[in-house]
């Protein structure tokens, strides 16, 4: 269980995805983070954070990376944390009776 | 603090502990040459209860004991990391991680042989073996600073707040099952295992993780033979992007081949865990009066974790269908779904949860055995109350600076055990010599 992913892994992956057009087996497997659930094909609890749903992947990925470049997480942390907090601080859901 | 911490966590997990560990293994295999390994049937034999004896010291069978290891090595990330190993480092990086399995195997060789040679009697008279142990016996008094430093960094590193926290979200996303529930059953899971000590610990373990391990193979087998035809000419890719980056699949573009090697032995290295010590807190536990039979059992962690479980994770993105020019199935939970339409996902997501159960369980087992040697019988037993209340903190909220501490001191771990193993290595060879010698014999 150790065998985490980490913060250096998911930023890598994301931006040589990004810098490849956001195409391939990278943007897939960054997409995987970029909605992270235990296990993929589960839909994230929507409390924790919200991205707008017109919002494409490469502009969230790209919006996440800003996220986990500025909360400063070291690149061996395990990432499943570090990237639902950097999600929620991006990506903020409104409070009840904003709408 | 929290920078702290944050960096610490990005040292001790970097690239210097994948040398060690992938360094300790070339040395203990040229050091043994490779006898473990050429004694892998033997292994089998032994793992199949053959040379069990009831008169024997220690609490578990070697099946148990290796099921209790397994369970702390196996898991969700072993699939994320194979996925993301495969996206940096194409389908070369999959044979890179099958040399460091194959080296993790000598190390576990050496680690779990020495827990058995080098174990000590607790306060109740019960044999108790691991890194602490073969560090204070083998090596002699003078090392107990080192010794408790492993039992230190054992204790925290394994407390169950990360799995806790996963096993939480993975009920809340696939179930919709509240987050204190879960925390709640997981501390009475844990509690009512760990209370029964190391032999109910084995007895889960041995029942649990077997069946977890085949479904999920079983499963993987299932999606592979959806794309049976690939299978050729993706072990092909694997066995040639190892060397040539051209002739790989998967995310290899614009790599070197060292680049390709460091991401697929990383994965390995982290995914088996040997030479970090858990391992042999596990087989330390063995019953059996031959320490090297209880080395040949662990040997066969990696194999399990690293040349089954992460080759079939694997396989099962590779023949899937992964081009670097379209984004296809990448993770292992997406193309169980697209094989088995409304089955896939919940099954391996029902396996993990199952794992992260059973990995706080042997966590929980390891932690309050190191509490135990530090502070006693008495007083390290009450830690198990400490473990548990942390469990459904955890579940609810899990701040990233304390995931950190404890992964930095799960790290930490390899400097102890390495040392000691490094400087007892010359007695696994001559304890090692002669079991095979009487064998032959």
């Amino acid at each position: 269980m150790r065998a985490e992913v980490t913060v250096g892994e998911v930023v890598a992956t994301c931006r040589a995805a990004l810098d490849d057009g956001f195409r391939g087996t990278r943007a897939a497997a960054c997409e995987w983070f970029l909605d992270p659930c235990a296990v993929c094909g589960a839909t994230p609890p929507p409390e924790r954070w919200c991205a707008p749903p017109d919002l494409a992947a490469a502009q969230r990925a790209e919006r996440l990376l800003a996220a986990l470049v500025q909360a400063g997480t070291a690149a061996g942390a395990p990432a499943p944390p570090a990237v639902r907090a950097a999600l929620a601080a991006e990506f903020p859901c409104p409070a009840a009776g904003d709408d | 603090m929290e920078a702290f911490w944050a960096a610490a966590v990005g040292i001790v997990w970097g690239l210097p502990l994948v040398i060690l560990l992938a360094g300790a293994g070339v040395w203990f295999m040229l050091l043994s040459r490779a006898a473990p390994l050429r004694h892998a049937g033997h292994a089998l034999a032994i793992l199949s209860g053959r040379y069990e004896r009831r008169d024997a010291p220690g609490e578990i069978s070697h099946f148990r004991a290796l099921s209790a290891a397994l369970s702390g090595t196996i898991g969700m990330g072993n699939i994320a990391g194979v996925a993301i190993a495969i996206a940096m480092g194409g389908s070369g990086a999959v044979f890179w991680m099958w040399v460091a399995g194959a080296l993790g195997m000598a190390t576990k060789f050496f680690t779990c042989t020495l827990s058995c040679l080098y174990r000590k009697p607790d306060s109740q008279g019960v044999m108790q073996g691991g890194p602490m142990y073969y560090i204070e016996v083998g090596l002699g008094p003078r090392f107990r600073p080192l010794a408790m430093l492993f039992a230190a960094c054992a204790m925290v590193g394994c407390l169950g707040v990360f799995q806790s926290n996963q096993l939480a979200g993975l009920m809340q996303a696939q179930w919709s099952v509240p987050a204190p529930l879960t925390g709640l059953l997981a501390m009475t899971a844990v509690g009512y295992v760990v209370l029964g000590g190391s032999v109910r610990v084995g007895r889960f373990a041995g029942l649990v993780v077997p069946l977890m391990c085949l479904l999920y193979l079983g499963g993987g087998l299932l999606v592979i033979a959806d794309h049976a035809e690939r299978v050729p000419a993706v072990l092909r890719a694997i066995v040639l992007g190892a060397f040539d980056v051209d002739a790989g699949i998967g995310g290899a573009a614009g790599l070197t081949v060292k680049e390709i090697l460091v991401t697929g032995v990383r994965r390995a290295v982290f995914s088996n865990e040997a030479g970090l010590g858990t391992e042999a807190l596990a087989h330390g536990a063995a019953q059996t009066d031959e320490p090297v039979r209880e080395g040949l059992v662990a040997m066969l962690g990696p194999f399990i974790d690293t040349h089954l479980v992460c080759t079939m994770t694997a396989l099962v993105i590779l023949t899937s269908g992964v081009s670097p020019q379209a984004a296809g199935v990448v993770t292992t939970a997406q193309a169980f779904e697209a094989s088995l339409p409304g089955l896939g996902a919940g099954l391996v997501s029902a396996i993990f949860a199952a794992f992260a159960l059973t990995t706080m369980i042997t966590y929980a087992y390891y932690s309050v055995k190191c509490a135990k040697y530090l502070f006693g019988e008495r007083r390290g037993g009450a830690f198990v109350w400490i473990y548990l209340v942390l469990i459904p903190i955890a579940a609810l909220w899990t701040p990233t600076t304390t995931v950190n501490i404890i992964d930095t001191a799960y790290a930490l771990m390899v400097i102890p055990n390495m040392t000691a193993t490094l400087l007892l290595a010359p007695r696994v060879l001559v304890a090692m010599r002669d079991y095979f010698a009487r064998q032959e014999g």
